[in-house]
């Protein structure tokens, strides 16, 4: 059947499908303004920022790997593991810059490796991942023997997670680069486009002659790298390397996508959208915490919310995973 | 006699589309009432309400006197089944199990065998025999679309509706399933059958109903009409030539190849000249498939030289082929070419981003979408659909957007594989018409893959036709004709495969 659409002409429904999540996300800010005073107020707003600084960094690679139409479970783990590394690398006396550089070689290196699994061995992206996920936080711990890494690290490096530019804390910086980086691979840039054409259908890709392997491959890689920054930061933050860290932003991030897909271009991982989804998730955690609830019945009513958000867009038919 | 079902003032609309507007058809027992149209004329949209799976937007439909409300299961208490354009099978269950689903033999337990011995009686009755112990995903699109015949069968239905059933088909098994509809008929079954094969209708049908844009033409008894008349009331302008054949003049050589070998075909030599259309006919796994997506490098050429301009060249992938100006417009375009939620502009420029990437690779929006423009409007598609989402193009659209992206850069020879499937008759003829304007202009040259015999004869200058991976018969201009190009393709020499990978 021939269903055009008047895509030209945005009907006031159509809008309404489009941002909704984000009107639900504006309601949520004016909710809690009233509800708290404390709620609206500059600090308050840097602070949430701050929280959701590296979930984003990590949900901002998962949008990439999604895009290509991959999964990345490993990512939380991986943050944990890169975390460790960099900070034992600082303890055994090197140069603070060189630790860095090293283990985002490092994440670089097990994106490769999470690549050739998934586009090279094609074993499908949940699981080899959810493998590597298992490799990575097992390294983890046994790199650390299960213990923290406490040591006091070089001011240069406290400065990427306690540092301010101006009045934005540096990991907040960090966070914006990384969004618009992203933002614009995806949405201005020939490697977004090819990577979308991949996710979408990939014999019409591979036809049309781009090159489906070494995309599958960097989309892996930029998921990981991007998750290893988060690790980076996470540790400059803590003031330690905890081997365990790092686990929540994989149900956080994924979390951030899928909210993400319902919004600005529904039915697609879009960086605008999963960060909606990341600040959605840090205002209500942020906000419930100000009303005194507590941590534990924040997690429901987190995971009800996602869940809420989702089926809108499921009923719809735009998310497919 | 009265109408076992009746269709009243149906209309369905979609944003932006109305599919079927006041549609009004009576259908009696006893009969077989054929409904044709072009694509998007509302056939399926038709019966896919009157099978439950759509609500109207208004209007009434009567089943044996009572109003039928929609809802698929109620369809079925009605005695309403439906054989779908789409598979609706579950891939990874066998026949029994997808014939029997929801209607599972055994009590606490499933029974597949007690299935099993209905489902063996029924084929035994009918004719229709398919592998009971594979699953369906392991099956050619003629048996699936077998497997769903009989799961129609099974039902028992007053009502059968078959939406376009012979597609996958081969001429034994449409006899096959002709000769049971008829015996159905006789039991007093009405039969709905939507065709794109005209001669079908006048095989088969006892009445045809012509929908066009969504409204019904006329419902005519098959006596009273003739295969033009009926094409006329399909289509809205009287289509003089069908097929646009322009003599354009072959001189110069594009391609050659000598010995060109892959694991499924081995050619000796193979030419195309400028401005030239080389036809090649055969049957579906004959070759021609496999040998077009090996030029455009998508299957491993094992050896042989491939000329372009007389110089040799080497393709190892997709890339190679089209940095030559070789370009494959595939077959199946909604799985091999198209990115169908995604739109137009994004479909059109995919292939060929680089020209409008600047620094760091961002795109320069602008001249994207100039881009795009130019190239569309070469294939006469409407400029201001640029931003809709391809999902929701008509089959001729979607073709001219699987062809507009091969517009951006200089074309030096076109892959057509089946350019005209399910697409219908005025945007097949509108389809070559803007090849010949292309070759006119660009002098390129061009492989067309069809299973459509007279559209072949008609458009091509030569035709090969292959048979087992190898060509058994050549033909120029002059020496066409049905007769011998089907019987090159069914009783040629023996080919280069027998089976499987057996070399020659």
């Amino acid at each position: 059947m021939n269903k055009s659409k008047n895509s030209g002409k945005m009907t006031i429904w159509n809008a309404l499908g489009r941002y909704y999540t984000f009107l639900v996300l504006l309601a949520l800010i004016l909710v809690f303004s009233v509800i708290s005073p404390m709620f609206l107020t500059v600090r308050n707003i840097i602070n949430v920022l701050r929280q959701i600084s590296m979930l984003t960094m990590v949900a901002a690679g998962l949008t990439i790997c999604r895009a290509a139409g991959e999964l990345d479970l490993s990512v939380g783990a991986l943050a944990g593991f890169t975390g460790v590394v960099v900070a034992k690398l600082m303890v055994a006396g090197v140069h603070p810059l060189i630790s860095v550089l090293l283990t985002l070689l490092l994440g670089i290196a097990f994106g490769l490796l999470n690549g050739i699994l998934v586009a090279i061995l094609g074993v499908p992206s949940l699981i080899a991942t959810l493998g590597t996920l298992s490799i990575a936080s097992g390294a983890a711990l046994t790199t650390t023997n299960g213990k923290a890494i406490y040591s006091d690290f070089p001011p240069g490096f406290a400065f990427i997670g306690e540092g301010y530019l101006g009045i934005i804390p540096f990991p907040v910086v960090i966070m914006a680069v990384v969004v618009i980086i992203t933002y614009l691979l995806l949405e201005r840039s020939k490697l977004g486009r090819h990577l979308y054409a991949v996710g979408e259908n990939i014999t019409a890709a591979r036809l049309a002659g781009l090159p489906v392997t070494f995309y599958r491959v960097l989309a892996m890689i930029l998921s990981s790298f991007m998750a290893s920054i988060a690790g980076i930061v996470l540790v400059a933050r803590l003031g330690s390397g905890q081997p365990t860290a790092g686990g929540e932003y994989l149900m956080e991030g994924l979390g951030a996508v899928f909210i993400g897909m319902t919004a600005f271009k529904p039915g697609q991982a879009n960086t605008m959208g999963t960060l909606t989804g990341a600040l959605l998730i840090g205002i209500i955690a942020n906000g419930l915490l100000l009303l005194g609830i507590s941590t534990y019945i924040q997690e429901i009513i987190k995971g009800a919310i996602m869940i809420a958000a989702v089926i809108a867009a499921v009923y719809k038919e735009e998310i497919r995973i | 006699m009265e109408p076992i079902l009746r269709v009243i003032d149906l209309e369905k609309v979609y944003p932006g589309v109305t599919a079927l507007k006041k549609v009004n058809i009576d259908f009696y027992p006893g009969e077989i009432h054929a409904i044709v149209g072009e694509n998007g004329a509302g056939k399926s949209t038709l019966v896919e309400i009157i099978s439950g799976s759509i609500k109207p937007t208004s209007g009434k439909i009567i089943i044996d006197g009572k109003e039928f409300h929609g809802g698929v299961r109620e369809a079925l208490q009605h005695g309403i089944a439906i054989v779908h354009q789409e598979r609706a099978l579950v891939p990874s269950f066998n026949p029994v199990q997808n014939i029997y689903l929801g209607y599972e033999r055994g009590r606490l337990f499933v029974d597949d065998n007690k299935a099993l011995q209905e489902l063996k009686q029924l084929m035994e009755s009918t004719g229709i025999h398919v592998n009971l112990r594979i699953p369906v995903k392991k099956m050619g699109e003629g048996e699936k679309q077998l497997v769903e015949i009989l799961r129609l069968l099974r039902l028992k239905p007053k009502i059968m509706i078959l939406d376009e059933p012979t597609a996958s088909l081969s001429k034994d098994e449409i006899k096959v399933l002709f000769s049971i509809l008829r015996k159905s008929k006789k039991q007093g079954v009405s039969v709905v059958i939507i065709t794109h094969h005209l001669e079908e209708v006048f095989e088969i049908a006892d009445k045809v109903t012509v929908l066009r844009n969504g409204k019904k033409v006329a419902t005519k008894s098959v006596d009273e009409l003739d295969e033009n008349t009926l094409i006329s009331m399909m289509i809205e302008q009287d289509i003089e030539a069908r097929y646009p054949k322009t003599n354009i003049p072959t001189s110069e050589e594009i391609l050659r190849l000598e010995h060109f070998k892959t694991s499924d075909v081995y050619i000796e030599d193979f030419v195309v000249h400028k401005g030239e259309i080389v036809g090649l006919a055969g049957l579906v796994g004959s070759g021609r498939t496999e040998f077009l997506e090996a030029l455009y490098g998508v299957r491993e050429i094992l050896s042989g030289r491939i000329y372009l301009f007389g110089k040799e060249i080497s393709i190892k992938s997709p890339r190679d082929a089209i940095k030559k100006g070789i370009f494959l417009v595939p077959e199946d375009r909604n799985r091999k070419s198209l990115f169908l939620r995604f739109t137009v502009k994004y479909n059109t420029t995919i292939s060929f981003l680089h020209k409008f990437a600047k620094f760091f690779g961002l795109l320069d929006i602008r001249s994207e979408k100039k881009g795009a423009i130019n190239a569309l409007r070469f294939v006469k598609f409407d400029v201001n659909r640029l931003e809709d989402v391809v999902k929701n193009l008509s089959g001729g659209n979607k073709q001219k957007v699987s062809l507009g992206r091969w517009l951006l850069e200089k074309p030096i020879l076109y892959l057509l594989d089946e350019p005209t499937q399910g697409i219908d008759v005025g945007a097949k003829s509108e389809f070559f018409q803007l090849m010949c304007n292309i070759m006119n202009q660009l002098g390129v040259g061009v492989i067309l893959v069809s299973s459509d015999l007279p559209e072949l004869i008609a458009m091509s200058d030569r035709i090969y036709v292959f048979k087992n991976g190898i060509i058994v018969d050549k033909l120029n201009r002059e020496e066409f004709s049905s007769e011998r190009i089907l019987n090159s393709m069914l009783i040629g020499k023996n080919g280069y495969l027998k089976k499987g990978k057996e070399h020659k």
